[in-house]
């Protein structure tokens, strides 16, 4: 029997490492300790810079020791060399992708870009195939790839909720899925996925590296409430700058300012809206920051409000409460298992103003449940969301699925 | 006189159509468009008969390599700054155009020194966005455009609320800036009226200034007060995952339908049967569908955004509401429910004002003026 360092892995990403996903930068890197035969297959190059600062060079390149790339269309001949070399190479697994592409009814064209995109794994052997994302599941022939080897992949949020027939081809060939929370359990089990074969681990807040926490940002005095997430529909932002505005029209001239941190398309949205309703002098948008100055903005701040309608878990949300911000959020996807409503924040009916300007100003006015609920949050992330324990239940996880075949 | 107007994207938007045509009927100006966002090169089919000219300008941004490559070897020696701006001088010279009209703000930003180039006077047209938007987002934006204003012949706003939002901004005093009401064409007037029980519509494209989220949050609060409709929402657009989303999460499928872009014809059809267009718009200048509506006698539930409080008066020929407020709207779409009569005699009066306000003949009489063309060509 193989010792648990000997198996051979291969982790399915988008890009690594990911500005966006600063998560599973140091997910990854821990894994990779864990199971030093691991591989990666990327669909993107990502910006090797960015996990230097995070994770530090050398451990950076270890990650990156055995790396593979999604074929990238290129003026170079020689790629293209390559590219036949490897599926002659690997002839008898370049047949049954083939053959297995067109049994599940995919065009000639079709069936040549999976040998072409996925050239560099064709006819590898591992142990375990690691999807990071439903997602990325979608674009590959994952039994004609993988034919027996087991294959584990992640949801982890917007896939059952903004395509919910998306998936099913990808449920239907993987053998475990792993899910952040219960609401995205009950969505794969809704889809006919059977409940045995789903693991929940849930996300860790993030290590705070060299950020010196007591150093705070230029806010003004009073009270400074917080949002750091992509600037998306998803993140329910229409409904924070009315929340805002209720409070201000409720308090009258007390002293509040609302600091958001990210950038995205509904930039253009937030600058008009808040002029509009004439809340723009309260409002900062800070734009992209690095993960340390995310944690340093963050813990300046007094509350964390974050009205999403649709979300998975939210590491956002994990990591302000590590930082001791009581949250107000709403009761979109995994948010009401993220936050513990009465005890480190608030949780509301999504959609509804009302309430999230009734809970911000209950935290306002009084600031005993404000630092009441910042240290029961600051206790739970420690007890319960640790990157220790998220790596562990993925190792548990991965051993798990090996034994089985 | 020949008056030649630059537009963004080919073949121009719906007004801008029906402007030319107003034009073009009613006075012996000639028009010539030309179209500053395409990645096409040439002379163009004419969307509006009578154009003098309808050609794309070469928006070097967009155009292939080929076309590139193909400019540049006419005078290999020469820079590309000065090729690229003689390219575009060369379109439109030919016209030889007495005055220059930009169809949009933000066209005329980053179109005027043509018109500084050939010594022709300019002048442009304020819509919404390029003064309600894009000053936020650039830094510079708002320094060129009140440079260009000052430069300008003269200004258009398409609602006073946008002129003193315009002047507001760039200083430009007010006397420069001349309202002139959008033109909406006579077809909408010949819409017969059959309106089905409790149907409500609502048109735009599914873009965040529309509001759509407020709508559909209004029609999950209309079907818990026990209303009984259907809901129908015209048009396409990036927020269309946002608007399923939300119709999937708050369980409306059975009474709220997206139904995609639409043809006008089709659009008319719509009219017909609708009981009334709801509008849940948070920024707007004047939209055209609610000009289009009030011609064809809808009746109207809309925001009080942008320059519509202007035309619509709640209770006097429309029902008007507070924007962002979706608890209102739904009131409001339930009061319409139940009062059928009154909803019609509301949007017989907006009929009556809108013949008047967006007629083709006061629109050709404005803009003559506004270009200061002599009496007599009309």
């Amino acid at each position: 029997m193989k010792k648990t360092s000997d198996r051979r892995i291969l982790a399915i990403l988008s890009t690594w490492p990911s500005q966006q996903h600063p998560y599973i930068i140091f997910l990854l890197a821990e894994l990779k300790i864990r199971f030093p035969n691991m591989e990666l297959f990327l669909f993107r190059r990502g910006e090797n810079v960015y996990a230097d600062r995070l994770l530090g060079f050398y451990k950076q390149k270890m990650v990156l020791q055995n790396v593979f790339y999604k074929f990238q269309v290129t003026y170079n001949p020689i790629e293209y060399i390559i590219v036949v070399f490897n599926i002659l190479k690997s002839l008898k697994s370049s047949i049954a992708l083939f053959e297995h592409c067109r049994d599940e009814g995919k065009k000639v064209y079709q069936a040549i870009g999976q040998l072409i995109y996925y050239h560099e794994i064709l006819g590898k052997n591992y142990d375990l195939v690691y999807i990071n994302a439903l997602q990325l599941g979608r674009h590959l022939c994952i039994r004609g790839l993988f034919q027996n080897t087991p294959v584990v992949a992640s949801s982890r949020g917007q896939d059952f909720d903004l395509d919910p027939n998306g998936f099913d081809r990808v449920l239907t060939q993987i053998d475990h899925l792993h899910v952040l929370g219960n609401y995205l359990k009950n969505k794969a089990i809704g889809r006919g996925f059977s409940s045995d074969r789903i693991t929940i681990i849930p996300p860790a807040s993030l290590p705070c590296g060299k950020v010196d926490l007591k150093k705070k940002q230029n806010y003004s005095k009073g009270i400074n409430i917080v949002s750091a997430s992509r600037l998306v529909w998803t993140k329910g932002y229409i409904y924070a700058l009315r929340a805002f505005k209720g409070i201000l029209q409720r308090l009258g001239d007390v002293d509040i300012h609302y600091h958001i941190i990210g950038d995205g398309p509904q930039k253009e949205f937030i600058l008009a809206e808040a002029h509009r309703m004439k809340i723009a002098k309260k409002i900062t948008l800070h734009g992209w920051q690095t993960q340390d100055k995310v944690t340093e903005l963050v813990s300046s701040g007094d509350i964390y409000l974050l009205l999403s309608i649709e979300e998975g878990f939210n590491n956002s949300v994990l990591q302000a409460q590590g930082l001791g911000l009581p949250c107000v959020v709403s009761d979109a996807g995994g948010l009401p298992e993220n936050v513990a409503d009465g005890i480190t924040g608030f949780v509301v009916p999504r959609y509804n103003v009302g309430a999230a300007t009734d809970a911000l100003i209950n935290l306002i006015l009084n600031k005993n449940l404000r630092r009441g609920m910042g240290l029961a949050a600051k206790e739970r992330v420690e007890d319960k969301f640790t990157l220790d324990k998220q790596v562990d239940a993925y190792t548990k996880m991965f051993k798990q699925q090996m034994k089985l075949r | 006189m020949t008056v030649l107007e630059i537009l963004n994207s080919y073949p121009g938007e719906t007004f801008i159509r029906e402007h030319a045509r107003a034009i073009l009927r009613k006075s012996t100006v000639e028009l010539a468009w030309a179209f500053a966002q395409t990645s096409l090169l040439g002379d163009l089919p004419k969307p509006v008969s009578g154009l003098s000219y309808c050609f794309a300008m070469p928006n070097f941004n967009r155009l292939s390599k080929s076309k590139k490559i193909t400019i540049r070897l006419r005078r290999p020696l020469r820079s590309w700054h000065h090729e690229k701006e003689a390219t575009v001088l060369r379109c439109v010279q030919r016209v030889k155009p007495d005055v220059i009209h930009f169809q949009f703000a933000s066209t005329a930003v980053q179109w005027s020194w043509i018109a500084k180039k050939l010594n022709v006077p300019f002048t442009f047209s304020v819509r919404g966005s390029d003064v309600q938007v894009l000053p936020l987002l650039t830094k510079h934006y708002l320094e060129r455009l009140k440079k260009i204003s000052v430069k300008s012949k003269r200004i258009h706003a398409v609602c006073d609320n946008l002129k003193s939002l315009f002047c507001d901004l760039t200083g430009i005093p007010a006397a420069k800036v001349d309202v002139i009401r959008t033109v909406v064409s006579d077809r909408w007037k010949a819409v017969t009226r059959e309106p089905e029980p409790n149907l409500f519509i609502s048109v735009g494209r599914l873009h965040w200034s529309k509001g759509f989220p407020d709508l559909v949050v209004a029609a999950k609060l209309v079907k818990d007060r026990g209303g009984d409709f259907k809901l129908l929402i015209i048009g396409e657009g990036p927020e269309r995952a946002h608007i399923e989303y939300l119709i999937r999460d708050l369980n409306l499928k059975d009474c709220v339908r997206l139904e995609g872009a639409k043809s006008h014809s089709e659009i008319q059809n719509y009219f017909r049967k609708a009981t009334a267009i709801v509008l849940s718009s948070l920024l707007e200048g004047f939209p055209n569908v609610l000009a289009e509506a009030m011609l064809a006698g809808v009746p109207i539930i809309s925001t009080n955004c942008g320059g519509i409080g202007e035309i619509l008066q709640d209770k006097k020929n429309a029902w008007i509401v507070q924007t962002g407020a979706p608890d209102d709207l739904a009131s409001q779409m339930m009061r319409c429910l139940d009062n059928k009569v009154v909803q019609e005699r509301l949007a017989r009066i907006a009929q009556k004002q809108a013949e008047s306000i967006f007629s083709p003949e006061q629109h050709c009489r404005d803009f003559l003026r506004f270009w200061q063309v002599d009496k007599g060509s009309t």
